[in-house]
């Protein structure tokens, strides 16, 4: 069987819906895509899915692989005259990229809506440089206020229209590779990989809610895993020429490595040592307080979970174009194959 | 509801200090549970035991810690310093009655010349008549917790103001779910939690809802409204019925607990409206996310100057969230 490609990965996973709150909405179309590759898959009352593979080692150690599954975008609040809905956001939005885009909103069925902007001959001297709250932005559907009340009830979902472009150099652009394209590297990752060569009972959690700053996800998918030791893997801040490189990691230089208090140090280093004898660039990244990804709430899990935190170098973050560049994603993909095979990390972090 | 309501409002409990308005709580429930405990923390938990062996297990739960203040420092002429406890502002507190959980009575002041608008507490003060420092320790001791004295009025109709409704009225709502389904042989096993220290992170639900694993969580507290002037639009009013909530600052309820509530309305005709709130936390988070987590949602009392003096809600409302509480105790499975 011809394996599938890790871009063809991505666009399959980070093409479905899966707005924070709203992750079941695509469940059919994921559970094709993923569950033929897993012994097992959880649903919890969060909305995460656990899937298991098994190693055919008996008594094998458990590890967590965690890459939350769930994206920004907005929720309907209120429907006004003329088609035009209100919303709220669901993660970090920026309002500055808002104006115009185009957004799916999950009714009853689908409507298409493009968000409110006005034009630059309308607006008052100095207001292009105003931000606007993402609360007042309004989205114009087209319809009218009645039959939009039947279609959309208050607190659907709302996301960005997915489409995704190849640039030059093997950079793909689109939306919500934050966080599904780690997701997808995973997934090829294990569907890649014999039982016979697995070091540990591999649970891969896609984890709900991690955008809504709520501690939900990490929380009860840690709990139920109960992993003996985990990774946790989000995408990281890229560097463009706008921002600090103090704050940022390059795109085509491979996978980032966290240290700082929050991760353990020691499956940090055993994961960079890994990572150099494969042949994988690694690219440090410090994190002096919080990590900013689920590993601050993987680490607090039952007695303590150790946990390592890697990144995917990503631009342009929680926009409808957030771009990565595709061999970074290959690195990420081979780095797990070799980490849920590594039989001497396994033992080493199996509890007492 | 009121008379009840009123009582356990008159007995303060500011956070980590509820212990007296927990126990009137457990006088109150007794009489409806096959089981009343307090567990480590200091919530109360109150059970209902479900009549089917298949039976679910709901988790409800209102707070019962309230806003106040934490004696700091007592200066020398017999001021007393005191540090926020909770979501408090200045300028909702000021120049008002003050009661100390000693029973101490004062009123709580700014110091001279101060700029009302950039207050903190810092620049505040309990005056409790006292002339020296001596005098007030006799009366005040550091540590001890104050709240602003408790008060309801009746305005017209059926709506009320005072404090704390937030949420002394979540705690008589579960009473009266608590009284409407004893003796109704309920299916389902039905904890009732009066949860400590909401107001200062939502501390209490989350260890009550890893001991009790329940499979579906209901919140009761209050929330904001879009119906005063300068609100920010919000489609949530007083007198509007019961708010099923979709979303807040700390959680985004589970879609079958929401469509389950709002069937249940329609059906009962019980009067219900969406409720989305941008700032502010709930118990629902912490029941949804401990342990192995739970299908949590909250029912909310419309209300207006939430943490003030002066807490607007109106009581058909809090009836119609004990009505569709107790509905959805009886019946929490959405069926497709």
């Amino acid at each position: 069987m011809e394996t599938k490609s890790i871009k063809q990965w991505i666009l399959d996973l980070c093409g479905l819906m899966s707005v924070s709150g709203s992750e079941s909405y695509d469940e059919n179309k994921l559970m094709e895509l993923v569950r033929p590759f897993f012994d097992s898959v959880e649903r919890d009352p969060v909305g995460n899915y656990l899937f298991l593979k098994k190693s055919r080692r008996e008594n094998a150690p458990r590890l967590l692989l965690d890459t939350h599954y769930d994206e920004i975008g907005m929720m309907v609040r209120e429907i006004l005259e003329g088609g035009f809905v209100r919303i709220t956001n669901i993660g970090g939005l920026d309002p500055r990229i808002l104006p115009a885009a185009e957004v799916v909103l999950y009714g009853e069925k689908p409507v298409f809506g493009v968000i409110v902007s006005t034009p630059p001959h309308l607006q008052k001297p100095g207001e292009s440089s105003k931000l606007q709250d993402v609360r007042d932005l309004l989205i114009d559907t087209g319809y009218t206020k009645e039959t939009l009340e039947k279609i959309l009830p208050i607190g659907s979902p709302v996301g960005y229209m997915p489409r995704y472009t190849e640039l030059e150099g093997g950079e793909l652009a689109g939306k919500s590779m934050d966080n599904k394209a780690c997701g997808a590297c995973v997934i090829k990752a294990l569907s890649e990989t014999d039982p016979d060569e697995l070091a540990a009972d591999v649970y891969v959690l896609f984890s709900a809610k991690e955008e809504s700053s709520s501690t939900a996800g990490a929380n009860v998918g840690a709990y139920r895993a109960d992993p003996d030791y985990a990774m946790c893997i989000d995408v990281n801040l890229g560097k463009t020429p706008d921002v600090s490189k103090d704050e940022t990691v390059e795109l085509g230089k491979g996978i980032s490595l966290t240290y700082g208090p929050v991760v353990s140090r020691k499956l940090t280093d055993r994961t960079a040592e890994l990572c150099r004898n494969a042949g994988l660039n690694v690219q440090p990244y410090i994190a002096t307080r919080s990590t900013g990804t689920n590993t601050v709430k993987i680490v607090l899990g039952r007695a303590g979970i150790p946990t390592v935190d890697v990144g995917l170098p990503l631009k342009y973050m929680h926009t409808y174009n957030e771009v990565l560049v595709l061999k970074d994603a290959e690195d990420l993909c081979r780095l797990v194959r070799e980490f849920v095979c590594d039989a001497r990390i396994a033992e080493e972090f199996r509890r007492g | 509801m009121v008379q009840e309501l009123k009582k356990i409002m008159h007995i303060q409990g500011v956070s980590g200090r509820e212990k007296p308005v927990m126990t009137e709580l457990a006088g109150l429930i007794r009489p409806y549970a096959d089981e009343v405990r307090t567990d480590a923390l200091g919530n109360l938990i109150a059970c209902q035991k479900g009549a089917s062996k298949s039976g679910k297990t709901v988790m409800l739960c209102a707070h019962a810690d309230e806003i106040g203040f934490i004696v700091t420092f007592i200066e020398k002429n017999g001021w007393i310093r005191i540090a926020p406890i909770g979501g408090l502002r200045p300028w909702n507190t000021l120049y008002r009655e003050v009661a100390f959980s000693g029973g101490t009575r004062g009123v709580i002041v700014p110091d001279v010349g101060q700029d009302v608008d950039n207050l903190s507490f810092e620049k505040c003060y309990v005056d409790i008549g006292a002339s020296t420092e001596k005098e007030a320790e006799r009366m005040v001791r550091i540590g001890e917790t104050l709240a602003v004295a408790p008060n309801l009025v009746r305005l017209r109709g059926t709506r009320y103001a005072g404090r704390p409704v937030d949420d002394r009225l979540g705690c008589a709502i579960l009473l009266e779910i608590a009284r409407n389904l004893s003796g109704k042989a309920c299916p389902h096993t039905v904890y009732y939690v009066c949860s400590v220290q909401e107001e200062v992170g939502c501390r209490g639900s989350g260890p009550a809802s890893f001991d009790i694993r329940p499979d579906y969580a209901l919140a009761f507290d209050v929330t904001g409204t879009g119906d005063v002037p300068g609100a920010t639009p919000m489609a949530c009013s007083v007198g509007k019925g019961a708010a099923v909530k979709i979303k807040d600052g700390s959680v985004i309820c589970h879609t079958e607990v929401v469509r389950r509530l709002r069937t249940l309305a329609s059906e009962r005709k019980i009067k219900y409206q969406d409720e989305i709130l941008l700032h502010g936390g709930t118990d629902t988070s912490m029941m949804q996310g401990t342990g192995m987590g739970s299908k949590a949602g909250a029912l909310s009392v419309p209300t207006r100057y939430i943490h003030s003096a002066v807490e607007l809600f109106d009581l058909k409302d809090a009836q119609a969230c004990a009505d569709l509480g107790a509905a959805f105790c009886m019946a929490p499975e959405q069926e497709d």
